[in-house]
């Protein structure tokens, strides 16, 4: 990280030795559109991606975590996605995905729907990566039923004797208890999504999709390190990505003060 | 006192992962040498052409006869397709046949990570003695003095440098000297699908064709999914199955098909400022966003999939009836025979000039090579007439980059009828331009505005003032 740090003011095409340029990258940051661009798509992708994904694995867990015949068989089966290459997926998506001849297009026109452009289109672009993350939903499910299994029996025993319906349950007992799986997910989510590369690369030709439309800011690095030899530059926005993530992984701590429930220590916020 | 074993046993094993990440990997590598037994290389030197060569540089060359004295490893990096392997490996045995002291360990790295695996090996000092380089990308090793000054080398008689077509040499050149030699150079020449010409009832082209008849053949072959073209009242270029024309320009080296009409997007020698916003250059460029827009003859996102379905060029994949392609294309579509195709020059402009692109591939010597006289003896061998002849161009991999050995691509036994447009096109065809360090920078910051042009979602103006702006900027690194 210091030698990023150290690199990020240098400028360095990786044959010669670095030259000083001190702060230059930094204030190139501030004109360079396509920064801007990469950034946007970076929160959106995580704005999306996260809750949708955290949320996505929390309604499977509740949904697979009942001592009915086959769930083992179920959670599996919504497992084994993960255990894919990220590659082969990514290529099968694009497939799926294609606006001519993919199945995905071809099953809305069978149904009269209409039909986007998924990746060709700049709205629909970074909408489809988000589906695509939800492939690998199963992990993350796995660690909330891992999650559920922990919860003493008898809160769930208590409260029904009170007269609590499943809802208040799940919102009275289930989240708060699960509360600490949830903020370790949310955060580890969130350090993934800033860091999404290999969608982008493959689906978009490593070019960042039409109109930049799925330009994040891992593969901006990308390419202006390994496709531009502009290796300053590309430390440059290497801290400033580090910088982000060390931001909101702080900010989430903070946060977690306020709805995190750590039974057994001290209670909320741990 | 298990802690104290264990600290011990630790620091042992740190220290022998650091010598072996330090160690030298010449004699591990040197092990998986597929030198062949000497059976073998009897066997091969029989049919080789190296053995029999005579033009070029010959194995019994002063340079080629001096290395042969001494016992020496030469690293060779290639980064080839799995047919152009198989055949190049053959030509491997053949070279190693006629060298028995000498070892070659062959490294081949895929396409798609080529560059990224340059760069490291030009920062460690590690290229292999040898390498395989594309033209258009050459220059930004040449600059960063990765390569060996072959200009005295080259200028021996007994290499002919002036055996190979001036053109093919320019992307290899840096500041007067040379630091590559092609073996390549293949010209893009127009396919056309005859069972597609057949369907619509029309005359193949012919050699003395022009762009205007070019685009009245695209819009007759170009159909929907109904079967009507963009000449009938009920087409709907929603539903296009089949173009006319495989490409629209999609990208800064859009300059072979702009010269025709006698507009030139190179604003200087060596192409570090662009002018696609000058007049003739937008005519140019007018003519082609109108094949795409109103004549709807061309997709306008060629190669991406979004628009045809298929990734890739549209051409190969059936979609169109006639494509730009090089050479390359000939050893595809036999291999699989699934067109059935022949080739045509490309078209003349208005103006009667023809023009097209030319791919080049060449051979360096690494600066960082300890061999340098046995890898340019090498580099002979690999660039020699009968070597390009019988691994390159017979199985229709690359036409040759010397002028002896071009003929060899013809094979009257082979698809397409019409392989001489391919040597004719040679004596025209220019190297892509730009080809400087920055070019596939600029490239990749200016390609989403060539397919919006041709979309017609920018205006033609107004887009190609951003491309000139954008890539100018990138390019003025390379002044």
């Amino acid at each position: 990280m210091l030698a990023a740090v150290g690199l990020s003011l240098t400028d360095w095409q990786l044959v010669a030795a670095p030259e000083w340029r001190g702060p230059g990258h930094y204030r190139a940051l501030f004109e360079d559109e396509l920064f801007r661009t990469s950034l946007k798509n970076t929160a959106y992708y995580a704005l999306g991606s996260v809750p949708l994904g955290v949320g996505l694995a929390f309604g499977l867990a509740l949904l697979l975590n009942r001592p009915w015949p086959g769930m083992g068989l179920f959670r599996t089966v919504f497992f084994m996605p993960a255990l894919v290459s990220g590659v082969a997926v990514v290529m099968a998506w694009g497939w799926l995905f294609n606006p001519r001849l993919g199945a995905v297009n071809s099953l809305l026109g069978g149904l009269g729907l209409p039909q986007p452009g998924w990746l060709a289109e700049p709205r629909w672009a970074m909408p489809t990566v988000i589906l695509l993350s939800l492939w690998s939903v199963g992990g993350t499910m796995l660690v909330f039923i891992a999650g559920l299994q922990t919860i003493p029996r008898d809160l769930y025993d208590a409260a029904r004797i009170d007269g609590a319906n499943r809802l208040v349950l799940v919102r009275h007992i289930t989240l708060p208890m699960i509360s600490p799986v949830t903020f370790f997910l949310l955060v580890v989510g969130t350090i993934a999504s800033l860091q999404l590369f290999t969608p982008t690369y493959i689906l978009t030709d490593t070019r960042g999709g039409t109109r930049n439309s799925t330009l994040t800011l891992p593969l901006y690095i990308y390419q202006n390190a390994f496709q531009y030899r502009e290796y300053g530059y590309a430390a440059a926005l290497t801290v400033v990505l580090i910088a982000i993530t060390f931001a909101l992984t702080v900010a989430q701590v903070g946060l977690a003060r306020r709805w995190v429930y750590y039974a057994g220590t001290t209670g909320w916020g741990g | 006192m298990a802690r104290t074993w264990m600290r011990g046993l630790s620091l042992v094993l740190v220290g022998a992962l650091l010598l072996a990440a330090c160690g030298d990997d010449d004699d591990d590598t040197s092990a998986t040498n597929a030198t062949p037994t000497q059976n073998d290389a009897t066997a091969t030197q029989s049919a080789s052409p190296v053995a029999t060569s005579t033009s070029g540089s010959s194995p019994a060359s002063p340079t080629a006869a001096s290395t042969d004295d001494e016992e020496v490893t030469l690293r060779l990096g290639v980064s080839m397709t799995p047919a152009e392997l198989e055949t190049f490996e053959q030509g491997l045995d053949a070279i190693r046949a006629a060298h028995p002291k000498w070892t070659i360990e062959l490294e081949q790295t895929p396409q798609e990570g080529i560059i990224e695996k340059m760069n490291a090996q030009v920062a460690g000092k590690n290229l292999p003695d040898v390498v395989q380089l594309q033209g258009l990308q050459a220059q930004q090793w040449i600059r960063q003095d990765a390569f060996e000054d072959l200009s005295s080398r080259v200028d021996a008689a007994e290499f002919q440098v002036d055996d190979f077509w001036s053109n093919s040499l320019a992307q290899f050149e840096w500041q007067d000297k040379l630091y590559g030699v092609p073996y390549s150079a293949a010209p893009d020449v127009v396919y056309y699908n005859k069972t597609m010409f057949d369907a619509a009832g029309l005359d193949y082209p012919t050699d003395d064709w022009t762009y205007d008849e070019m685009r009245e053949l695209a819009i007759q072959l170009t159909l929907d999914s109904d079967g009507n073209t963009p000449a009938d009242p009920d087409f709907d270029p929603d539903s296009i199955v089949q173009w006319g024309l495989n490409v629209t320009p999609s990208g800064i080296w859009a300059r072979g098909y702009l010269l025709p009409f006698g507009a030139d997007p190179c604003a200087n020698a060596d192409c570090t400022e662009l002018q696609f916003a000058a007049p003739d250059v937008q005519e140019a460029m007018g003519w082609w966003a109108s094949l795409a827009q109103e004549d709807h003859a061309a997709p306008y996102d060629p190669y991406s999939g979004n628009q045809t379905g298929v990734p890739g060029d549209p051409f190969a994949a059936g979609k169109a009836a006639m494509g730009f392609n090089g050479f390359f294309l000939v050893g595809q579509l036999n291999q699989t025979g699934q067109l059935d195709y022949d080739i045509v020059q490309p078209p003349a402009g208005p103006t009667g000039v023809r023009s097209t692109a030319l791919s080049t591939n060449g051979w360096a010597i690494a600066a960082n090579s300890e061999h340098k006289d046995a890898a340019w003896a090498l580099l002979q061998e690999l660039t020699d007439s009968a070597f390009l002849s019988e691994y390159w161009a017979k199985p229709g991999h690359s036409v040759p980059a010397r002028k002896s050995a071009v003929e060899s691509i013809i094979n009257p036994s082979a698809a397409p009828a019409n392989q001489q447009a391919i040597v004719a096109a040679m004596e025209y065809a220019e190297v892509f331009m730009p080809f400087t360090p920055s070019a596939f920078e600029a490239y990749l910051k200016t390609a989403e505005f060539f397919t919006n042009i041709m979309k017609g979602d920018t205006p033609l103006e107004e887009g190609l003032a951003e491309i000139d702006k954008v890539a100018n900027e990138v390019l003025a690194k390379d002044k």
